[in-house]
């Protein structure tokens, strides 16, 4: 059985825990796992370069789900309920996320910041004390509190801290601890054996080389899809990478889980931000004041109009600060406007939160503003970008160790919906945590012949498109610039069920007819052309569930022109994909 | 002539380069390439750089430029005639 396995792969790794994506979900699971249990092998898969990859570079906030309440453990009067009304909670999100997975996330959601303190983050002020904002009633305004009418200070809702170098930090921290790190590797597929994961294979972008790794439990940590849409501003020629996220993430773990048989949810919505042009901004810039304040043509300040900073009653939702200043599709006041990013005449404080965000983000942030000559100037918004992941869709996660409906397969992050930036922190340690104790009792799987068989399919998968024969050779670059404008043009915001149905068609038709005349050349290419097959397959959901759900829920989020209101109908419905012997099917399955 | 070509991302200065492979170790999105003959890092895919700038900050000889696309300067103010590669701010 060996012999027959090494001669289809270059390596074989045995290892307890398997991580996909080395963001800060992965990274903290990794950490967390081999702290807990010493002895235990840990092995990071990770696309790109461990201490630079990811969406999140640095972070500088760490929400408090309900404002004020500090307090670890929770207090007993915290219950299902409170997290169901807590800021970030279900109710925020239209019944659309699992409140257990909310409440375990309270349970949890210190502890990483006492790691992050441990591998040397600044998460103390010099005093000692940690920092707490309200960015419920305040916004960027960091310098400030604001006062109730007995002149008491609200509750914070956040701590701020200095986190600029954290996923320098944390990549230092895996690597002290021992973890194996597998760098330029992405996954292939993921190996089952009786409804359980129990491998998967990978593949080297810069060697080719194919490597099988033999797992107890695998995490899905693959972060954000970036890729479904365009960026709304495009350069010359286009550029498909330049993007909010990590570019690199092309919703390859979603898809590697999918076709293991995990149940992927909530496709339909996406989220929306709304971007200045020239700059480019991920939620932490913008939700702290990357182009703030916001000024009307004819000078509003649109905080000052929108005090508590939630356009609810507008359609907008979720209210972390920057979104809902997006031209909402119902909002025609500024959709109709020309609205900048007014910085020339900022406040001290709001430089300084420019500064200390930019200080977060990838080096060209402050490259830009310094080749600028500083953050006071302009800037028109008009833009809308649109990427999935930083909402809910994602991985469906059955239980309190997010583990997903195959056994032994987790899923942490962006990926898994509802649990980006400081929430990816928390849901990878809650994994790692839980992994290192089942690992004690488990045996290390073995393989028959239907994994072998697996195995030899996946191989042909992830090779086909190298070198191979075909009269029009497919640009996987090409073909991907033409998924995303099409998401763009027939899904998007505005979703009537023509367009949508035309997307789910063509996305389908690329599959049978583009996809397989994609031919490259290197390793590197044949890394794109693995991407945007992935990126078909999740559009091609993302089309579907839009359709499926005839109504608006969250709009923009999910936005129906045809069906503008919410329908009581899909109250705590869920849209569940699964692959059934190859192809798509969709269920709805009750959320709570 | 100008023609359809990526106009922007990293360009290293060979005259500083010392070919430490920090570029090529580091870049996200794995632009660069390692010419094996002539031992230096080579540019392979521009039109896949997404301007993050990390070769800038992590090459030690501050070699690389990476060269931020019209667009972008535009829209954020920058007049091109006043364009300064990153090693010449350092040397004011």
């Amino acid at each position: 059985m060996s012999t027959e396995l090494d001669q289809m792969v270059d390596k074989v790794i045995k290892t307890d825990f398997l991580i996909v994506g080395g963001g800060l979900a992965g990274c903290m699971a990794a950490i967390q796992a081999k702290r807990k249990n010493r002895h235990m092998d840990v092995t990071l898969l990770e696309k790109s370069s461990l201490p630079v990859s990811g969406s999140a570079i640095g972070l500088k906030d760490f929400h408090i789900e309900e404002p004020g309440m500090i307090e670890h453990p929770l207090p007993d009067s915290y219950t299902l309920e409170s997290a169901r009304k807590a800021l970030f909670g279900v109710d925020r999100f239209k019944g659309m996320v699992d409140v257990k997975l909310q409440y375990t996330e309270m349970l949890h959601w210190l502890k990483p910041l006492a790691i992050m303190e441990d591998i040397g983050i600044q998460v103390r002020e010099d005093d000692g004390f940690m920092k707490g904002v309200q960015t419920y009633r305040q916004g960027t305004v960091w310098g400030k509190l604001a006062y109730d009418e007995n002149g008491k200070p609200y509750e914070p809702n956040m701590v701020l801290y200095r986190g600029s170098d954290l996923k320098a930090k944390l990549s230092a921290a895996v690597i002290k601890e021992d973890v194996r790190v597998l760098e330029r590797t992405m996954i292939g597929d993921i190996i089952t054996k009786d409804g359980s994961a129990v491998g998967a294979t990978a593949f080297n972008m810069r060697t080719g080389e194919l490597i099988l790794i033999n797992a107890k439990s695998i995490l899905i940590a693959t972060g954000r899809v970036t890729r479904l849409y365009p960026y709304p501003y495009v350069m010359y020629p286009q550029n498909l990478f330049y993007s909010v996220g990590f570019s690199g993430n092309s919703g390859g773990g979603v898809i590697a889980a999918l076709n293991a048989g995990a149940k992927i949810h909530n496709m339909e919505f996406i989220w929306m931000y709304a971007v200045s042009r020239g700059s480019n901004l991920s939620s932490g810039s913008g939700g702290a004041g990357w182009f703030f304040p916001i000024r009307k043509s004819n000078g509003e300040l649109l905080e000052h109009k929108y005090p508590e900073r939630n356009m609810l009653q507008h359609g907008g939702n979720i209210p972390p600060i920057n979104f809902m200043y997006a031209p909402n599709c119902k909002n025609p006041e500024i959709e109709n406007d020309y609205l900048t990013s007014h910085m020339a005449d900022a406040e001290d404080h709001e430089v300084a939160a420019i500064q200390f965000c930019a200080a977060t983000e990838k080096p060209r942030s402050l490259k830009f503003h310094m080749m600028a000559g500083g953050v006071r100037n302009i800037r028109p918004i008009e833009a809308v970008s649109l990427c999935a992941g930083l909402t809910i869709n994602g991985i469906k996660r059955e239980n309190e160790y997010g583990e997903t409906s195959v056994q032994n397969l987790y899923a942490a992050g962006d990926c898994a919906g509802h649990t980006a930036g400081c929430r990816a922190l928390t849901w990878g340690w809650i994994v790692g945590d839980h992994v290192a104790d089942k690992a004690k009792e488990m045996e290390q799987p073995t393989y028959d012949s239907d994994q072998l068989k697996q195995i030899a399919a996946s191989k042909q998968r992830i090779f086909a498109p190298l070198n191979r024969s075909v009269n029009y050779v497919v640009n996987p670059l090409e073909l991907e610039d033409y998924v995303r404008n099409l998401n763009a043009q027939f899904v998007g915001v505005h979703k009537i069920e023509p367009r949508l149905k035309y997307a789910v068609n063509q996305m389908r038709w690329l599959k049978e007819a583009a996809a397989p005349a994609i031919s490259v050349k290197t390793h590197h290419e044949l890394m794109r052309a693995l991407e945007v097959q992935d990126i078909i397959e999740l559009s091609e959901m993302h089309a579907y569930t839009s359709l499926m759900r005839d109504e608006s829920r969250m709009p923009p989020i999910h936005n129906r022109d045809d069906y503008p209101e919410q329908d009581p109908k899909w109250d705590n419905k869920t849209i569940v994909a699964t692959k059934v012997n190859g192809e798509i099917v969709y269920t709805t399955e009750n959320v709570n | 002539m100008y023609n359809l070509k990526i106009s922007y991302g990293p360009v290293i200065d060979r005259s500083l380069c010392n070919n430490c492979g920090n570029c090529y170790k580091y870049c996200p999105q794995d632009v660069f390439g390692w010419d094996k003959e002539k031992n230096e890092p080579t540019v392979n895919y521009a039109g896949e750089c997404d301007m993050c700038c990390f070769c800038e900050v992590l090459c030690p000889q501050v070699a690389i430029d990476v060269k931020i696309p019209l667009h972008n300067l535009l829209d954020f103010g920058i007049a091109p005639v006043n364009y300064k590669k990153i090693s010449d701010t350092f040397e004011e």
